[in-house]
Parts: C-alpha cells; structure tokens; sequence
C-alpha cells in the first residue's frame, strides 16, 4: 500500500493565548479530496495556511511525501498549490505574464513555463483573456486565474481555501469541474462552510470545531455513523387513519408525517430509532391491515444535520 | 539567484506599469539639474565679483567643492522625499492585496523577497542618481577643472545612502498595509536621520546626543567632499544590511493579517 502524500501530525497553532488549531492529525492520500468543514473560526483557514507553509505551527509538523515541512520547507512548498480564499492577484499584470511569473517561481524551466501556461490557459478555458490585465477581469475569470497559479507546475498538493465563495451557481459547477480534474493528478484540500459543496466536492471531509478534529470520513460514512435516526420515505394507497393506526401501534416508529397527497397515494416521512431494520415489519403490518404499499426507501441523513449535531 | 532575478525583474516590470515611476524619475532629474545650474551660476557669480574687485588677497575657489560637493548635499537632501515613493509600496501593497500570502507560500526564500524587492528599488534609485554623472562632464566640456575622485567619492556616499534609506523603507513598509502610512513614517525616520546631527545644538536634549552617531548627513559630508572614512562607509553597510535582516525576520513573523 502506497504511503500518503501528507501526513500532519499533532499541528498546534496559537496566536498568543488564543489556541486557533489544537491537535490536528490526519492523512490525504494522493487523487484525493479532502473537504475541511467547519464553522467561521473553526480553524479551516489557519490550518490551510500551515499546510500551505504561510504559517509556522506552534507544534507538530507536516510531511509531505515523507519531507518535514519544518526541516525541509522550500522542498516542501515546491510540491503545494495554494489558493487563498480573497484570491489575491496581481492587477496590474496580464494573465499569461503572472502564470509565467509563477511558474518562475516554483522553478520551472523556460520551456516548462510555456508548457504549463498552455495547458492551464486551455483547462481553465483562459485562452480568450490571456493578454488582459488580470484587475480588469470577473470575478469568475479570477477564481479561474487563481486556480490556475495554484496549479502551475502540477504540484501534488492543491490547497483552496473556500473556493466556490461569491460565485454564482453556474460558476461553482466549473470550479467544482476542476477541482475533478485536478485530482486526476494531485491531492486537493479545500476548506468550506457549504455542506452542500463539500459533500459534491470531497471523498473525504474532516468536521472542525474550535480548532480540533469533530469528525471525519468520507460524506456518506459520516452520515451513516453519527445519523441519530432513520428517516424512511413512504407512498401508501388507502385511509388516512387506517395508516396513522399502524405507524401508532408500532412503538419503533418514533414520528410520522404525512408529506402529501396525489393521485389517491399518501406520501409519509417517519422517524425510527437509530438500529431497527424496521423495514420488513412496516411492510408486513400495512398489507396485513389491507394497505397497498407503493414505495418504501430510507432517506440518508443529510449532512447538514450531523455537522449541527457535533458543533453544538 | 534564478528565482531573485525573476521578483526583481516582475518587481521593476509593476514599478513601471504604473506613471510614478516616470514622474519621480523625471522630478527627480529636473530638480537636481536645477541645483546644478543654480549651483554654477553662484560659483560663476562669486569669482567673476572677485576678478572685478581690486585689492582682495588672491583666493582659491574651488569648482568641485563649490559646486559638486554641493550638489551632492543638495540632491542627497532631495532623496529624503524621493525615497519613500519608491518603497513604500514594496510590502504594503502586496499585504494590502493579499498577494504577500501567496508570494511567501512559494518555493522562494523570504531573503530572496526581500532582496528582489530592495534591489528593484534601489535600481530606480541609481536610474534616478545617474545623471549626476553628466555634470561634471559638461563642465570638463566647458573648460573647467574639477577632481574627479571627489566625484567618485560623492557618487559612492549617494549610492551608499540610497542603499541605507532603501532598505529603512522596505522594512517599514513591510509593517503596514497602506503606502500613505508607509510612505509618511519613511519620510519622518529620513528626515531624524538626516538632522540627528543637530542634537547636539540642543542642550535640553543633552542625553540623546549619542543619536547623532545616526545622522546620515554628518556621514555623508565627508563622502561628498572626497574624503573616503572607513567609518563612514562601514555605518552605512551595515545600516543597510540590519534593515534588510530586519525585514526578513519581520516576514519570518508572519503575525500580520489583512
């Protein structure tokens, strides 16, 4: 088995007495993405800017494929992508120029420079702006340029802080789009406080809260460990009370609710305990009392839910 | 080196993007030339009233001391407001766009930034000082003498004090995010440097005399007049190379946020 590309270990970063990371230890694997989920102070950015090397950690250390980010830190930087999440560029350069500027700096030759200009104006479909002034750009374009500097060079670790924030829908499909892309070669790690984005987004999320590790797997795991209960979608012809009867004689059944109504089918949503396979006594009670069941399907918890469960 | 080379090219690339760059190299040559003929026309004025007057003892009135040790004082004054438009944007810019973040989390050492930058501006500050060099050739073409070895040395205490406030003015910038403020703290920590010497006029303040050991301007004197003190170019050495190493650990910090 292939070692992990990034291994952080113990990471610690405090600002005076104020302890913004405490304790972080995970693996990323390359062609992985890792979703860094948290609220606002969470530790999502001072965490990313460790990784990206901005920030030295008060403890603990980073390695990447093996390399001590503390012993060996130009080595290390020379294998990471970063994104900040204000995109900060440079405005008064033009879009090629800054590219090949960057590639300078991550110590391409000046063939590779040409190279990789190529391939990333083509991939982030920057060919039409590549002689404009990066100031004059929209916001989209930007979030584009910015990607493209992260990724320059090809390096094995992309880190996007909030990549898809203020952009329009349209805008946050390509990013996500790329971000696809970009994995075929790197490992990324992206920070966020959209659930809806990380779940679409990473194979593998890491919940933060006040600095430490809440929880971690990937989105369905997660979803499946820490769901409190079972929710079920049911579609039922026949009476409404004669339903309602059954759902209360089963004690297992710890809600339920009628959605709607169409075409003589009742839509139902209950709540079960958090073990009982329930499902095959629901099925045999309702045709038993001479109801037609048309659909019964276990909805998976949302995210959203576990993320509030854990902060709070 | 490679990695220097390409900041400091992109550094004077951004520097001449912008018209202030033109404008203070162009002020800058103007109001130096200014002296210069001002300077000549008084050195003129003075040895054509003593030709005109009987009587006076024979006197020797030199051209290089007169006028270019002279301008040399002058436009070394000129460079306390000229110097921090050229620094000020340096590390507060780049803090105030956020572009700094991204600069230190590339393979490139934080002593490179720092000397891309320093280099940078202190390229425009020898582009802004080279025209010096036209003066005492146009009075070789009118007929003059001078000594050009107190050109020499007046050239190199320029160079040296142009090093000096470069490097004060990057690692002041390097602790703001606006280049008023940057620019406005540069000028005041210039113009004490410069009058520190003047301490010692004040009794009151009798206990910080020792600050005049700072004053660019005493240090500067000798150079101007063709006198080569170890001293003088050893303090401004190493006035340079502390700031310089000031700001690389200012980045090392890395306390600062947006």
């Amino acid at each position: 088995m292939n070692a992990p590309l990034l291994k952080v270990r113990n990471l610690v970063k405090e600002f005076g007495n104020f302890r913004a990371v405490s304790g972080l230890t995970f693996d990323v694997d390359l062609h992985q993405v890792l979703g860094l989920l948290g609220p606002n102070g969470a530790g999502k950015t001072t965490t990313l800017r460790m990784l990206s090397g901005f920030l030295t950690p008060t403890q603990g250390d980073i390695f990447i494929a093996g390399c001590s980010m503390r012993e060996h830190p130009l080595t290390t930087r020379s294998q990471i992508g970063y994104l900040p999440e204000s995109v900060p560029l440079y405005k008064e350069m033009k879009v090629s120029e800054y590219l090949s500027f960057i590639g300078g700096l991550r110590g391409l030759s000046r063939g590779g420079i040409k190279k990789e200009r190529e391939r990333l104006l083509e991939d982030l479909e920057l060919q039409n702006v590549s002689s404009r002034l990066i100031g004059k750009l929209s916001k989209g374009y930007k979030q584009r340029v910015g990607l493209a500097q992260a990724w320059m060079g090809n390096p094995r670790l992309i880190l996007l802080d909030e990549p898809t924030s203020g952009l329009d829908p349209e805008q946050t499909v390509e990013i996500r789009m790329l971000i696809a892309k970009i994995k075929e070669t790197s490992c990324v790690i992206l920070s966020t406080h959209i659930l809806s984005e990380v779940e679409k987004m990473a194979d593998r999320v890491l919940i933060l809260n006040e600095g430490a590790i809440a929880a971690s797997g990937s989105p369905a795991e997660l979803s499946r460990r820490l769901a409190a209960g079972k929710t079920f979608r049911l579609a039922v012809r026949g009476a409404e009370e004669k339903i309602f009867e059954v759902f209360d004689s089963m004690p297992e059944i710890l809600s339920a609710r009628k959605r709607f109504e169409k075409e003589g089918i009742l839509y139902f949503s209950i709540q079960t305990g958090p073990e009982k396979e329930i499902q095959p006594q629901i099925v045999q009670r309702l045709v038993h009392n001479g109801l037609e069941l048309i659909e019964l399907a276990e909805e998976e918890a949302k995210l959203e839910k576990i993320f509030l469960q854990l902060i709070h | 080196m490679k990695k220097l080379a390409i900041l400091y090219i992109q550094e004077l690339k951004n520097a001449f993007h912008s018209y202030i760059a033109y404008i203070l190299l162009a002020v800058f040559i103007a109001i130096s030339g200014f002296f210069f003929v001002t300077l000549s026309a008084h050195f003129s004025l003075i040895s054509q009233q003593w030709k005109a007057a009987p009587g006076i003892p024979e006197m020797n009135f030199n051209l290089t001391e007169i006028v270019l040790t002279g301008l040399f004082v002058n436009v070394a004054g000129l460079a306390l407001f000229f110097t921090p438009p050229l620094t000020m944007r340096s590390f507060a810019e780049e803090k105030r766009q956020g572009t700094l973040e991204l600069l230190l989390t590339l393979p490139i050492s934080d002593t490179e930034v720092v000397l891309g930058k320093f280099f940078s501006c202190y390229t425009l500050f020898v582009l802004m000082i080279l025209p010096l060099w036209l003066y005492p050739l146009l009075i070789q073409q009118a007929g003059g003498y001078f000594e050009w070895a107190t050109v020499a040395s007046g050239f190199l205490g320029m160079l040296l004090l142009g090093a000096s406030f470069i490097s004060l003015g990057i690692f002041i910038s390097s602790l703001t995010t606006s280049q008023v403020v940057s620019a406005s703290l540069s000028f005041g920590a210039f113009l004490f440097l410069w009058m520190a010497g003047s301490l010692e006029n004040v009794p009151e303040l009798e206990p910080l005399i020792w600050l005049g050991n700072f004053s660019m301007l005493e240090h500067f004197k000798s150079l101007a007049r063709g006198i080569l003190d170890l001293r003088d170019i050893v303090f401004y050495l190493f006035f340079t190379l502390f700031f310089l190493y000031a700001t690389t650990v200012r980045l090392e910090i890395r306390s600062f946020r947006r």
